[in-house]
C-alpha cells in the first residue's frame, strides 16, 4: 500500500527565485544563442536587440543572484548544495541506474526527497556546480565584458577580453544544456507535472511505498495503483494560499504535512 | 658592285644567248612599233595597251637592257610575238623575293610578274617605270611606303596618318618610322610564328627606339626600362602570351600620344584599354565614385594609370611633409602600400574643397591610435566594397564608407580587446555610463565565428536533445506497457 505524503519543501523566496531567475536564463539563452550562431543576418532575436536584453537580463539575473545568496546563507539552504562525498561514487551509480533502467521500470527513485535532503547526490553535484561555480563564473565575465577596462590586459599573451568571452560562452554552453536537461528530470516526478506544481505552490508530495514494494519488481499490479493514487493525488494538491503563506511565516522550519502520520519512514 | 657581279655576268650571257637566237633585235626595233600610242591587243577579249614610253624606260633602272631581255621567247616577226604566257620573271635575275622583302611575307608565293598583286612584282614595282627602291626619288624608297603600300593597306595607311609616327614623319623627323621600318621585322601573322614570338618581337621593336635610342626617348622613356619588371612585363617573359605588351594598350596603326582626344591612352579612354583584359576591375571603377567623376569630364578625377602607372613607373607623387606629420602617417608605409596616391589628391586641401571633402587628417581624427590605423589598414579597405566579388576598386562615396572595424579587429585578441574597450568607451559617451555600459552593442567578435566551435557545440547540444528524446519515448512506452500489463492481470 502507498500513502500520499505532503511536504511543503520550497518556501515562498526559493520559489520567487527560481521561477525569475528561470525567466532570465531563458532570456539570456535565447539572445545569447543569437549572437553567438548569428551571420550577418539576424537569428531568433536580431543582433541589436539581442544584445541589449543579453545585458540587461544579464545585470538582473546578477541581482537575482545576490539575493538568492542571501536567502541561503539566512535560511542555511546553501547544506542542501553541499556534494557528498562518503559514498559518492555508489550514490551516483544507483542514481544513474535509476536514469538508465529503473525509470522504464517503474522503481521508485532511490533517494527520497525531504526538507532536510531536497536533492539527490546526482543534482547536489550539478546544483552545486550550476550554483556555485558556473552561475557565479559566467556572472563575473558577463560583468568583465560589460567593463572590459577591468579585464586584465592580457592572459598568456592573449587580449584580456577575448579569454573572457570564450569563458562567458562555454559556460554559457553548458548552462544551456543544464536548462534542457533541468526540465526534462523534472518530468520524472510522481506525475510528469508533480514537480512543477510543486515549484509553483512549494508542496512537495509523493507516495509512500512499503519496503516489499521498494523492492518489487517492476511489471506488478502495485505499480498500478501507484499510478491511480498518484492520479487521485494530483488532484489533491492543497491549493490553499492561506496555508501556502501559513507555512511561509515559518519557512525556516519547513514544516511536513502528511496525510498518513503512521508512515514516517520517509527520509534517507 | 662586287655583290651585283654575278647579276651583270647572267644579264650579259641572256643578252647574248638571246643576240644568238633574235639576231641581237634592238631595243629601237622594238619601239619602231610600241612606240605607237594606239598599239594594242586582244587578249582574253580585253584591250591591252602596247605602248612603251620611251623616256619611261629610259629612266628606269632597267634602261640600259634590251627588251628581249624581259621579254624571254619573243619573235619579232610573228604577231603576236609569243602565244600562251606572256608574263615576264623577274625571278631569273632577282631570286629570293622572300628574303629582299621580309616585310611582306606572303612573297613566299612570289613566282616573278604572275600571280595576284600582292606576290606579283609589277603590283608594287611598276613595269617599264621600274626604279631602284634605294633611290630616294624612287616612289618605293622605304620612306614612302606611307603610299605604296597604303594601295593595297588603305586602312592601315588611314590610320597611321592618325598616328604620332605618321605627324613625325609630316614634320621631318628622321626618325619617324614609316611601315617598312617596323614590318620588316618579324611581327605579323604571316611569319608564321608563335603569338609569343610575335608579341616578344613586338616588345622588341618599339623598345629598339623607345628605350635604346636616347635620342627619341619619351618622358616615359625612364618608365619603360621597368616594362620588363612589371606584371605584364614579367609574365610575358614567363611565356603567357596574353600578356599586355606595347601594341595591346598604344594601338598598332593608329598610335597616338595620351594627350590626344581620340587616342586609346587618353586620360579619359584608358580605361576602356585596361577593361579589354582587366573588365571586372573596370566595371567596378566606373561605378566608383572617381569613375563616375571621370565620365562625367572631370580631369582630376583619377582614371587606371593615375595609381597603377605606365609601364610599371612607381613615381612617387610629390606631397608636402607636413601632411604626414599632421596626420601621423608613415611616408614609406602609405608607399608602399601604394595608398600614397590617394593621399597626394585627399591632402591638398584646396582640391577637396571644391569636391566638398575633408583632407585626409580631417575626415580620420575620430580613430583612436591614428598612426596604428595608418600603418595597417589601407585607404580602400574601408572606401571600397574589399569583400569578393569586389576588388577594392570602387571607391565608395564618404556616406557609404565601410566602417567594418570587426574585420581587422577580430583577427587576433590583442585587436579584440582595443576594440571593445574602444566601442564601449564611445558607447558610455554617447549614452551616459550606466546606460552606454548596459546599452552597447559593442561585442567580442571571434569567439563566435569559429565554425569548428559552432559545430561541436550545435553538435552536443542536438545529441543531448535527441538522448532526452530517446529517453522520454522509452519512459512513455515502458508505462504503457505496464498499464496494460496492470490491466490484463484486473
Amino acid at each position: 500500500m502507498k500513502n500520499v505524503k505532503k511536504v511543503y519543501m520550497y518556501p515562498g523566496w526559493l520559489r520567487f527565485w527560481h521561477w525569475i531567475n528561470a525567466i532570465l536564463f531563458l532570456l539570456l539563452i535565447l539572445s545569447g544563442v543569437s549572437m553567438q550562431y548569428s551571420d550577418s543576418s539576424s537569428l531568433l532575436v536580431p543582433f541589436q536587440y539581442a544584445i541589449v536584453i543579453h545585458n540587461v537580463c544579464g545585470v538582473l539575473l546578477s541581482g537575482v543572484f545576490l539575493y538568492y545568496l542571501y536567502f541561503n546563507i539566512k535560511t542555511r539552504n546553501y547544506k542542501q548544495y553541499i556534494p557528498q562525498i562518503r559514498g559518492a561514487k555508489e550514490m551516483y551509480i544507483k542514481q544513474m541506474k535509476y536514469y538508465l533502467s529503473g525509470v522504464f521500470k517503474g522503481e521508485p527513485h532511490p533517494f527520497e526527497t525531504s526538507p532536510e535532503n531536497k536533492f539527490n547526490p546526482l543534482q547536489r553535484l550539478t546544483y552545486f556546480l550550476v550554483m556555485f561555480l558556473a552561475t557565479p563564473g559566467i556572472i563575473i565575465t558577463g560583468w568583465l565584458l560589460m567593463f572590459p577596462e577591468l579585464a586584465p590586459e592580457q592572459i598568456m599573451g592573449m587580449g584580456g577580453v577575448w579569454p573572457m568571452a570564450l569563458l562567458h560562452i562555454t559556460i554559457g554552453f553548458f548552462l544551456n544544456l543544464f536548462f534542457v536537461g533541468h526540465i526534462y528530470l523534472a518530468t520524472h516526478g510522481e506525475t510528469i507535472g508533480a514537480n512543477f506544481k510543486a515549484m509553483i505552490n512549494g508542496w512537495h508530495l509523493h507516495v509512500e511505498h512499503t519496503e516489499s514494494e521498494e523492492i518489487a519488481p517492476a511489471e506488478t499490479n502495485d505499480n498500478q495503483i501507484t499510478n491511480e493514487n498518484i492520479d487521485n493525488l494530483s488532484e489533491n494538491i492543497p491549493n490553499d494560499t492561506q496555508t501556502e503563506n501559513s507555512v511561509e511565516e515559518n519557512s525556516n522550519s519547513q514544516s511536513i504535512e502528511t496525510e498518513n502520520p503512521d508512515n514516517s519512514k520517509n527520509s534517507i | 658592285m662586287l655583290k651585283r657581279l654575278p647579276h651583270v655576268l647572267l644579264i650579259f650571257l641572256i643578252a647574248f644567248l638571246n643576240a644568238q637566237s633574235n639576231f641581237a633585235q634592238s631595243n629601237e626595233e622594238c619601239m619602231s612599233c610600241h612606240s605607237d600610242p594606239d598599239i594594242y591587243m586582244e587578249k582574253n577579249g580585253r584591250k591591252v595597251k602596247l605602248h612603251v614610253r620611251k623616256f619611261e624606260l629610259a629612266r628606269s633602272v632597267h634602261s640600259k637592257m634590251l627588251c628581249i631581255n624581259c621579254h624571254v621567247g619573243f619573235k619579232a616577226d610573228d604577231i603576236p610575238h609569243k602565244t600562251g604566257d606572256m608574263s615576264v620573271n623577274c625571278m631569273v635575275c632577282h631570286s629570293n623575293p622572300k628574303v629582299r622583302h621580309p616585310w611582306h611575307p606572303s612573297m613566299v608565293k612570289a613566282t616573278g610578274s604572275k600571280g595576284s598583286p600582292d606576290v606579283n612584282c609589277v603590283g608594287c614595282h611598276g613595269s617599264h617605270t621600274i626604279s631602284s627602291p634605294s633611290d630616294e626619288n624612287s616612289p618605293l624608297h622605304f620612306t614612302k611606303s606611307i603610299d605604296f603600300c597604303g594601295n593595297c593597306h588603305s586602312d592601315v595607311k588611314k590610320d597611321h596618318l592618325q598616328s604620332e609616327h605618321s605627324i613625325q614623319y609630316v614634320a621631318h623627323n628622321p626618325n619617324a618610322p614609316t611601315c617598312i621600318y617596323c614590318h620588316k621585322q618579324p611581327i605579323t601573322k604571316g611569319n608564321k610564328l608563335s603569338e609569343l614570338e610575335l608579341k616578344l618581337n613586338q616588345e622588341k621593336l618599339c623598345l629598339s627606339c623607345h628605350l635604346h635610342i636616347t635620342s627619341i626617348a619619351s618622358q616615359y622613356a625612364n618608365s619603360l626600362i621597368n616594362y620588363e619588371k612589371s606584371v605584364h612585363g614579367r609574365a610575358l617573359l614567363a611565356g603567357n602570351n596574353k600578356a599586355a605588351m606595347c601594341v595591346d594598350c598604344h594601338g598598332t596603326h593608329k598610335l597616338q600620344k595620351a594627350s590626344h582626344p581620340d587616342s586609346r591612352i587618353n586620360h579619359f579612354n584608358v580605361h576602356n584599354i585596361c577593361g579589354t583584359c582587366h573588365a571586372e576591375v573596370t566595371k567596378e571603377y566606373m561605378e566608383s565614385v572617381h569613375g563616375k567623376s571621370l565620365k562625367a569630364g572631370n580631369k582630376e578625377s583619377p582614371s587606371c594609370s593615375y595609381c597603377h602607372g605606365e609601364h610599371d613607373i612607381q613615381k612617387v607623387p610629390d606631397i608636402p611633409q607636413v601632411v604626414f606629420t599632421k596626420s601621423g602617417m608613415n611616408f614609406n608605409i602609405v608607399v608602399n602600400n601604394r595608398m600614397v596616391y590617394c593621399v597626394s589628391c585627399h591632402s591638398n586641401e584646396e582640391m577637396m574643397k571644391k569636391y566638398g571633402l575633408a583632407t585626409v587628417d580631417k575626415a580620420h581624427n575620430w580613430l583612436p591610435r591614428i598612426s596604428s590605423h595608418w600603418d595597417r589598414v589601407r585607404c580602400v579597405d574601408c572606401h571600397s566594397s574589399i569583400e569578393p566579388p569586389y576588388r577594392s576598386h570602387d571607391i565608395l562615396p564618404p556616406e557609404r564608407t565601410v566602417k567594418r572595424c570587426e574585420s581587422c579587429h577580430s583577427m587576433n585578441s590583442m585587436l579584440m580587446n582595443t576594440l571593445y574597450r574602444h566601442q564601449k568607451t564611445l558607447s558610455r559617451e554617447k549614452y551616459g555610463f550606466i546606460n552606454g555600459t548596459i546599452l552597447s552593442d559593442a561585442y567580442v567578435i571571434g569567439v563566435t565565428r569559429n565554425i569548428y566551435l559552432n559545430i561541436v557545440s550545435i553538435g552536443i547540444f542536438i545529441l543531448v536533445i535527441f538522448g532526452i528524446l530517446v529517453h522520454a519515448s522509452l519512459r512513455a512506452y515502458f508505462s504503457i506497457k505496464r498499464k496494460k500489463l496492470a490491466e490484463k492481470n484486473i
